[in-house]
């Protein structure tokens, strides 16, 4: 088994290869997919759970994937890896909310949001207006709203893929897209 | 694809995401050339996706310092190493297993102890729970020279062994006199009163 540092990974070698890597020993093939997916898994945990929690779901889903690797087939589970990935936190997050509470889960998402303001230097405040709007915008949506927007631009997965995800059909997901695109809209142009 | 969807939004998220089918991608472009409502209702959703996504990157850029991604990806890294050499998560870690086991081991230890500690507790308090005939009549009998007991129903013969048990001086009462002339436990005090008392019917 070769072994390469996970730095020099090319972005060319496909997840597939480095999970077969990472199930033969190789722990740089499963640092590098770790550093391949993890801004994207970040942010959307974030999105969803916010930032405190979110580094708590975004270790939990790790474990489960090392717990769970030999048992995935990309040949079977739709999407490959990282629909795979985005999958196990999707799951990761409503454990949390049925074990913690939707509505104490999202409270504390809020609270922890709004703690946490406060312009950066050097933004413009005219854009860091916006993007306040959106980042309230994004915790009043609907969770199963929320959940497919932040699939949709985190993980870029297919829209069939991410009704396998949240557990809906395709027109379902479609939908929620499209609902969770206007209410964005409206709360931002308020 | 399309025809399993209802309603155009639908058809045209999928237009735009670039999933469609070939042969649906070709009959929305068609149907967009001359229906001229749904080619306004594309650039509507269009402009939102653009508008939403431009906010999304910046949000993200404002967000690129609270995130202690480095921390975390160290961390998540850290623990693939681990798990090379063994399937157990790095200290420091949530550990839901271990907190599984210790879950159910303290109360059921509790209730080990608990047990045994009533079983040493009812052994040398064997009375604590028995009625006061079943305690006398479960007591070692404490004299060596046992009262005769007899198979005879004969009230007189209980009665002379009842006799006999309080000349000796026992603070045992027969068991059989005890149970076939009263019900009640007499003490050695009381003995004399019961001889007194009790009539023997003539045979």
């Amino acid at each position: 088994m070769v072994h390469v540092a996970p730095e020099s990974v090319s972005p060319a070698v496909t997840d597939d290869a480095l999970l077969q890597r990472l199930r033969g020993g190789d722990s740089a093939s499963g640092e590098a997919l770790v550093r391949r997916h993890s801004p994207a898994l970040l942010h959307y945990l974030q999105r969803i759970a916010g930032e405190q929690l979110a580094e708590e779901l975004y270790q939990q889903t790790w474990l489960s994937v090392l717990d769970h690797i030999d048992k995935f087939d990309a040949s079977i589970s739709g999407g490959g890896f990282k629909a795979w990935l985005f999958r196990i936190a999707a799951n990761k997050a409503n454990d949390l909310w049925r074990s913690r509470g939707r509505e104490k889960a999202a409270k504390e998402g809020i609270k922890l949001i709004r703690d946490e303001e406060g312009p950066a230097a050097g933004h413009r405040m005219e854009g860091y207006e916006q993007t306040e709007k959106l980042r309230h915008a994004i915790q009043l949506l609907p969770d199963t709203q929320r959940q497919v927007l932040m699939l949709r631009y985190y993980s870029d997965l297919k829209f069939v893929e991410i009704a396998t995800i949240v557990g809906c059909p395709l027109n379902t997901a479609l939908g929620r897209m499209h609902k969770a695109m206007i209410k964005l809209k409206q709360l931002m142009e308020q | 694809m399309i025809e399993k969807l209802t309603d155009n939004h639908a058809v045209l998220l999928l237009y735009l995401a670039g999933e469609l089918p070939e042969a649906d991608r070709r009959e929305v472009e068609n149907r967009l050339s001359i229906d001229r409502q749904l080619a306004e209702e594309l650039a509507i959703l269009d402009g939102m996706h653009q508008s939403i996504a431009a906010s999304m990157t910046l949000l993200d850029e404002l967000d690129a310092n609270r995130l202690p991604a480095e921390s975390a990806i160290d961390a998540a890294v850290e623990s693939i190493n681990s798990w090379r050499f063994g399937p157990r998560p790095v200290e420091g870690f949530n550990t839901p297993h271990k907190r599984r086991i210790w879950s159910w081991v303290a109360p059921l230890s509790l209730a080990a102890s608990i047990l045994i500690a009533a079983i040493i507790w009812f052994d040398r308090h064997p009375t604590a729970v028995l009625s006061p005939e079943m305690a006398i009549a479960t007591q070692p009998a404490k004299s060596t020279s046992e009262p005769a007991t007899s198979n005879n129903n004969d009230p007189e013969t209980n009665l002379a062994l009842l006799q006999q048990s309080f000349d000796a001086g026992s603070d045992e009462i027969p068991r059989r006199a005890v149970r076939d002339n009263r019900r009640e436990v007499v003490a050695r005090d009381d003995l004399s009163d019961y001889l007194l008392k009790t009539e023997v019917s003539p045979q």
